[in-house]
């Protein structure tokens, strides 16, 4: 029995267009740059960031690109807290004790029951 | 299968049609009646479907039949700011509930139902929304094959966390994923794509994605009406390609609710250009906002397919817009008062109907007709941290301190949040003019009287009303 292969999972990026071959009808900071992809796919044996590769995708087609991360992770989030959002949600819960005959500090003493 | 053919942007958009015919299945010049006149209801007919049938597929696909709900609180809260006896109850379709997490599912179920059925061996769409992750959940539990094409990154790499999100969901169901920088050779990258893979094109204009739409507005209507033992005065839709004004109002009308008035809503980003790489991430709304609303509204046809089958033009009624600021407060609002934690799509609408509800009468019903699923990236807490990081200030106050790009204002109070009309007969006039000049007319006398009917049906006005505006376009 022969063992797989490793394959990692990496994020490739490559140039679509250059800022010559881009469609002319853009805004002056978008036509002085590329137009950039990135893609996922599994890459055989030991790759480095940075180095060219062909990586084969879910779907089994392969593209070639520059490693930009291995086992890419995802990064965004839910952010720092809005301090005015969590106010307005205060005053508009106070708002609405007040309209239903409960006074504020009153309602939130009940909530908190 | 591209071969050698020409891969330059010049070349691949000059076989557009060539690709698009292949890559859609439908042969749009058979609806064609002249120089202008399309036979719109002909071509919705194309996809074979009733009402009826696509329910029933969307029901083996989990869409569909999504609750509706009574925002009780948020109610109580536009009444105590309306005068006596105003507040319409405002009502929600819970649509984070189908597949994926949003009403796009519906959209796409049909879709890629048609192209596993038709022999494509898989779909692709280019979406930023969460129209990819509705494509790439369907094309899962079908087996078909998905590829989405996003606009993802700015030059300097920086994502915009809303779409990163979606392109992780995306991901999630299995889809492969091409996140690329902003610029409209999105298309460019779409029309290679479709090429090479001979997949079919999930476009979002195609008549059986808005056909799939239908089946919201009718449940909507039919929901209502149970309820209240008439039609909702008003459904409010978050707009933006057209597609979910479109068939939100055909699926109303399929359900008799011919009195039920359709308010298109959408965020300001006014003077944001929407192919600058700079202001690409200086907007908190990847879609629902005006850089959609209004050109797809004077202009459907910029579509991914040769003639859009959404077209919002015929079917709303109104049309206002709301800042940032007002959408994200409204989704704490949802939240803290409501116990709902969505968004932000239908937010958008949310916020228009907290405003509109106030000018109905109490024992009327408004409609939000969408919710979608929210998380990392997409929750207001997360695209106001990456505003401000991206130099955008968030201040408290009111629409009036907003100004897209630079300062997000968010209400201080509920009395804060308002609308902004958008004068319809201006957009008409509009779209009239770029039809005349697609034309080469000068103006309405070159027009055939089957010409006048089909620009009064596609502005929805009477013939006599499309000629005075038709005459507005000359001055």
């Amino acid at each position: 029995m022969c063992e797989a292969p490793a394959r990692r999972w990496v994020e490739i990026g490559f140039t679509v267009l250059t800022p010559e071959q881009r469609t002319t009808r853009l805004p002056e900071d978008t036509r002085v740059v590329p137009y950039y992809g990135r893609l996922k796919g599994f890459v055989s044996g030991e790759v480095a960031v940075g180095e060219e590769v062909e990586v084969e995708t879910v779907t089994g087609r392969r593209v070639r690109g520059e490693v930009l991360r291995i086992e890419p992770e995802y990064t965004h989030s839910f952010g720092r807290p809005v301090v005015e959002l969590i106010q307005a949600g205060v005053e508009a819960r106070s708002l609405l004790a007040w309209e239903e005959g409960v006074p504020p500090a009153c309602g939130a003493a009940r909530e908190g029951a | 299968m591209l071969g050698s053919r020409e891969r330059s942007h010049q070349a691949v958009m000059a076989r557009q049609a060539e690709i698009l015919k292949r890559a859609v299945g439908i042969d749009y010049d058979q609806y064609r009646r002249g120089r202008l006149v399309v036979d719109y209801e002909g071509l919705m007919a194309c996809t074979g479907y009733s009402i009826d049938r696509i329910a029933q597929v969307q029901a083996g696909c989990k869409v569909g039949n999504t609750p509706l709900v009574e925002l009780k609180r948020l109610t109580a809260l536009a009444r105590s700011l309306a005068p006596a006896g105003r507040g319409a109850r405002i009502l929600l379709k819970d649509e984070a509930a189908n597949a994926s997490g949003s009403f796009k599912a519906r959209r796409a179920s049909l879709s890629v139902h048609e192209s596993k059925k038709r022999g494509y061996p898989g779909v692709i769409a280019a979406t930023s929304g969460n129209y990819g992750a509705a494509v790439a959940a369907m094309a899962a539990m079908q087996g078909q094959k998905c590829i989405i094409v996003q606009e993802t990154y700015d030059s300097a790499g920086r994502g915009q966390p809303e779409i990163v999100e979606k392109g992780r969901a995306c991901e999630a169901y299995g889809a492969e994923v091409w996140q690329m920088t902003v610029g409209p050779e999105l298309f460019y990258m779409h029309l290679l794509l479709l090429e090479e893979t001979g997949y079919f094109n999930a476009s979002l204009y195609t008549p059986f994605s808005v056909a799939g739409i239908q089946t919201l507005g009718r449940e909507v209507g039919a929901e209502v009406t149970a309820l209240t033992g008439r039609p909702p005065a008003a459904v409010v839709v978050t707009h933006a390609g057209g597609g979910n004004t479109t068939g939100t109002a055909r699926g109303l009308a399929a359900a008799g609710c011919e009195t039920t008035q359709v308010i298109g809503a959408s965020v300001d980003l006014s003077g944001l250009h929407m192919a600058s790489d700079h202001d690409f991430n200086r907007k908190s709304f990847t879609t629902g906002h005006t850089g959609f609303g209004v050109p797809f509204l004077t202009n459907p046809d910029r579509a991914d397919v040769p003639y859009n089958a959404a077209r919002p033009l015929r079917y709303m009624d109104r049309y206002v817009t709301v800042n940032q600021g007002a959408v994200f407060y409204i989704t704490q609002l949802l939240a803290v008062l409501e116990g709902l934690e969505r968004g932000p799509a239908g937010n958008t609408s949310l916020a228009a109907a907290f405003v509109l509800a106030q000018e109905l009468p109490s024992d009327e019903v408004i409609v939000v007709q969408e919710t979608e699923y929210t998380g990392a990236g997409k929750h207001p807490t997360a695209q106001l941290t990456f505003a401000r990081d991206m130099g955008v200030e968030v201040v408290g106050g009111p629409a009036s301190r907003d100004e897209p790009g630079k300062i997000i204002a968010i209400p201080r109070a509920p009395s804060e949040v308002a609308v902004q009309e958008v004068d319809l007969d201006r957009i008409r006039v509009s779209y009239l003019r770029g039809q005349l000049e697609r034309m080469g007319l000068p103006g309405a006398d070159g027009l055939t009287s089957e010409e006048v009917e089909y620009l009064a049906a596609e502005t929805n006005v009477a013939e006599e009303e499309c000629l005075r505006l038709l005459s507005g376009c000359t001055k």
